[in-house]
């Protein structure tokens, strides 16, 4: 009697596993077994932290983009600024700790050469410094590793999804990574236009002006200066630079975090580089700040429903076409105005100069409005 | 190694048990033993292989001491050894997991710098630590029967019980490793092992695990909460806390019996409890069986004055909550369990009666409450909670729009802890679970192998399998 149930558990078992496992493989939701299938990957953004480790795997780099969701949005891989294959390992609200890993797992696929470190300041003060459980396990890839999300409900449900869904054309992610170019337009559109989502004052409630992750309590400018210092060693390019968000994200960052404490930021990434430049006897490597008050970080809000704006999704995230001409400044320091080089004799000034351009520029938006 | 991995349900355990059976077949019963004691050893070190000669060096030790008590005849020199052999399981004890935290205190009482070890907690040290101090005790007082090595590093390796308890008596343990009985595969104790052990999974990767979400965001990331989020975070711990330490004591006692071994009972639905002494009962049986066994009753226990028997709970307790962890806020949490035992007591002796939903209640509450100094990382983040439970801001779903004109503020309830309206949901499901479900032991002691038993362990072990790539620790592997 109980040798029959003991066998008929395995036996059930065994063929449950076998039957969802099969599944699975076919609808691949998250594109990473290759059945071609055709059935947009609707999937994918639940998962983009583990697809991506995959990719990197898969496509080894010989550059990289790293920084949060502003980095996988702007920035695309294909542009000539960067060597080829290159990929956008950008990923939404993550900490230096998690872009280091994916940095390192780049390196380790031995083919990098160029990194763009798009620096946010979340992603020094990140809540999470993991925002997966198994996150580390992503970069221990053995050849079994992808088949394990073969058997599981998370796995089930989003193939379940990807047969139901009806977006024929729905693409979230592009193969290099990079958010899908016009991912957020539907969004904005079906809550009220660009004046409705603009602008989030809460947006760094739970944010500290610590360095640390506020979760493991972590230092985070130890996992910047493995980066730094791999760089170093193995002789790669690295190019850091405070990405372009709308003038108005700094007026959210400012009624939690501290305008002051923003800038004292930026300092300290400036005096870090060159403290590791020194110790390696060697050129600093290039930081450049596009967070500045010029014509294209203060764009109008359109306030009808219909009107477009040119550079941006909403104050955190900027398109594609900003994230060209940024590369195109580090290429050709053109446009003029969108960017300012920054090093430790000219850093002082650059942030007085901002403290004053934010008076200048801030006013001609609805200051009440916002605060 | 995990219990809720894939390398244990899939690799570590089938392989651990058709080796030591096929042993055990052929007839090779101190092969299939020791065999059994180096897949115990390999289960312990594939977590940190660093730890491995400590716990060696620890069962050797207190192996030789234990025996040695048959061979002294004067009972001084048995008293010194006994003395030496728990100062030294203490030593090391407090070394590894006390260290950091005296040094801290002397730095704050005398203003110094005194460098931190950082030392890193050697997995399972609480417990095989308290194991083999209880072996001595009894040794010296000449309880113990069983000399042979084999059985005795079972006792303390065997791997369902290694990491994170029960804290298992010799007593019980040792006599089922001698029994031949024991060494033949038994199906029944197959099927009851993979019915508790589906069972404590699912507690452990379904319901605990995401309890945990809300309970870290609202303990370690949230800076405010309102008065539904702070209530609900304490009682995601709550639960979370219960179904994963049961959890994995199921999946211990699952585990174990697959090899005809039967672990205690660690837990028997605490949450029912009516006081603070039958919560005891009930929550972590063999740890409050050590603390009672050798720590009150040595203290003289209820023997003496009334005024000494509550000042020896009071000790029992704030010993308590040191072994869970170095921290003022771990002793704190055992000060008021004392205190709740010397309340309880002192009402007890003047004999009153409680409506018992209204006992329920005040224990319930008084334990949810006390969860939130034992998980707390610090005291601004337990004062955080506990404002937000009694102090915070009302604010309730939009849905109840109806209570806009009463002055009460709607809006996103579970905002800062990333939970939507299916936690509210969540938590009614537990406290139905814990207060209205018999538990696990009660359904294993009525099993029969029956199709329901076969189609809820199918659907139990299946879906936590198929949850498992979000692979967590137990809380208890940090004590």
């Amino acid at each position: 009697m109980f040798k029959k149930w003991v066998n008929n558990f395995f036996l059930v078992v065994f063929f449950i596993f076998i039957c969802i496992g099969i599944f699975n493989y076919i609808i691949d939701p998250y594109g990473i077994y290759n059945f071609n299938i055709n059935l947009p990957k609707i999937m994918q953004e639940d998962k983009i932290r583990l697809i991506k480790a995959i990719k990197i795997k898969d496509i080894k780099p010989a550059s990289i983009i790293l920084g949060t969701s502003r980095a996988e949005t702007g920035y695309n891989p294909e542009n000539t600024y960067f060597l080829q294959p290159s990929f956008n390992a950008g990923n939404s609200g993550a900490s230096m700790y998690e872009e280091r890993k994916y940095f390192e797992y780049a390196l380790y696929q031995g083919n990098l050469k160029q990194v763009l470190l798009v620096i946010d300041y979340i992603m020094f003060d990140a809540l999470q410094q993991r925002h997966v459980l198994d996150f580390d396990t992503y970069f221990n890839q053995s050849i079994f590793f992808k088949y394990k999300y073969l058997f599981s409900l998370k796995t089930l449900r989003d193939s379940i999804r990807t047969i139901k869904q009806n977006k024929k054309d729905y693409i979230a992610y592009l193969y290099n990574g990079q958010r899908e170019h016009n991912y957020k337009l539907k969004y904005i559109m079906d809550h009220g236009g660009y004046s409705k989502v603009f602008y989030d004052k809460n947006y760094y409630i739970n944010y500290l002006p610590e360095y640390k992750y506020k979760d493991t309590h972590k230092l985070s400018f130890k996992d910047f200066n493995i980066i730094l210092n791999l760089c170093y060693k193995y002789n790669i390019k690295l190019t850091i630079i405070f990405g372009p968000s709308h003038i108005l994200q700094w007026e959210a960052l400012d009624r939690y975090i501290g305008y002051k404490n923003w800038l004292k930021w930026k300092k300290d990434i400036v005096l870090d580089v060159y403290d590791l430049a020194r110790k390696y006897n060697q050129k600093p490597f290039k930081v450049v700040d596009f967070a500045i008050y010029n014509k294209w970080t203060s764009e109008k809000i359109p306030t009808n429903l219909q009107d477009n704006m040119k550079y941006y999704w909403e104050s955190s995230h900027y398109k594609n076409c900003l994230g060209e001409l940024v590369l195109n400044y580090l290429k050709y320091r053109k446009p003029k105005g969108l960017g300012s080089e920054l090093n430790i004799d000219n850093i002082d000034q650059h942030l007085n100069n901002l403290k004053i351009q934010r008076k200048k520029y801030i006013k001609y938006f609805d200051i009440k409005k916002i605060k | 190694m995990l219990f809720n991995s894939y390398i244990y349900i899939f690799v570590f355990l089938p392989i651990t048990f058709i080796i030591y059976f096929y042993l055990i077949k052929k007839r090779l019963i101190i092969l299939s033993k020791t065999f059994l004691i180096f897949s115990s050893l390999f289960f312990y070190a594939y977590w940190n292989i660093m730890y491995l000669p400590l716990i060696l060096i620890s069962m050797l030790f207190n192996y030789s001491i234990g025996n040695s008590f048959s061979e002294i005849k004067k009972q001084r020199i048995k008293k010194i050894i006994l003395v030496f052999g728990i100062s030294i399981n203490l030593i090391l004890l407090g070394y590894f997991k006390y260290s950091d935290f005296f040094i801290e205190n002397i730095n704050n009482l005398f203003h110094v710098h005194l460098s931190l070890l950082n030392l890193a907690l050697p997995l399972a040290i609480s417990f095989f630590t308290f194991q083999q101090i209880a072996y001595l005790v009894d040794s010296y007082k000449g309880e113990t029967k069983e000399y042979n090595f084999l059985n005795y590093a079972l006792f303390v390796t065997f791997f369902p019980q290694l990491i994170a308890g029960p804290i298992v008596h010799h007593k019980e343990m040792m006599p089922q490793f001698a029994n031949i009985w024991n060494l033949s595969k038994n199906y029944k104790n197959i099927a009851l092992g993979i019915f508790i052990f589906s069972i404590g999974l699912f507690k452990k990767v379904v319901i605990a695990d995401t309890f945990a979400l809300w309970a870290n965001n609202g303990f370690d990331i949230a800076t405010h909460l309102n008065m539904i989020e702070a209530w609900v975070v304490s009682l995601s711990y709550t639960f979370e806390l219960y179904f994963d330490f049961s959890g994995y004591t199921d999946m211990a006692i699952g585990s174990a019996l697959l090899f005809n071994i039967k672990l205690p009972i660690n837990f028997f639905s605490p949450y029912k409890s009516l006081n603070i002494q039958d919560f005891w009962r009930r929550w972590h049986i063999t740890l409050g069986r050590f603390l009672k066994e050798y720590i009150y009753i040595p203290l003289g226990g209820n023997r003496t004055s009334k005024v000494r028997t509550y000042i020896n709970l009071l000790i029992t307790f704030i010993l308590a909550g040191l072994w869970h962890g170095a921290s003022w806020l771990f002793v704190f949490w055992g000060f008021l369990h004392g205190m709740a035992l010397v309340i309880h007591r002192i009402w007890h002796n003047f004999n009153f009666k409680m409506n018992k939903i209204l006992a329920w209640f005040i224990t319930f509450n008084f334990i949810n409450i006390s969860w939130v100094f034992f998980r707390a990382k610090d005291w601004d983040s337990a004062i955080k909670i506990l404002h937000g439970m009694f102090l915070g801001e009302l604010i309730l779903p939009e849905k109840l729009y109806v209570l806009h004109d009463f002055n009460i503020k709607l809006g996103y309830v579970f905002s800062d802890i990333q939970g939507k309206d299916k936690t509210f949901i969540f938590v009614i499901f537990a406290f139905i679970i814990v207060l209205f479900f018999k538990n696990s032991i009660e359904y294993m002691s009525s099993f029969k192998p029956t199709k329901w038993t076969l189609i809820w362990s199918v659907i139990l072990f299946v879906y936590s399998v198929l949850s498992l790539t979000k692979v967590s620790e137990f809380i208890y592997f940090n004590f």
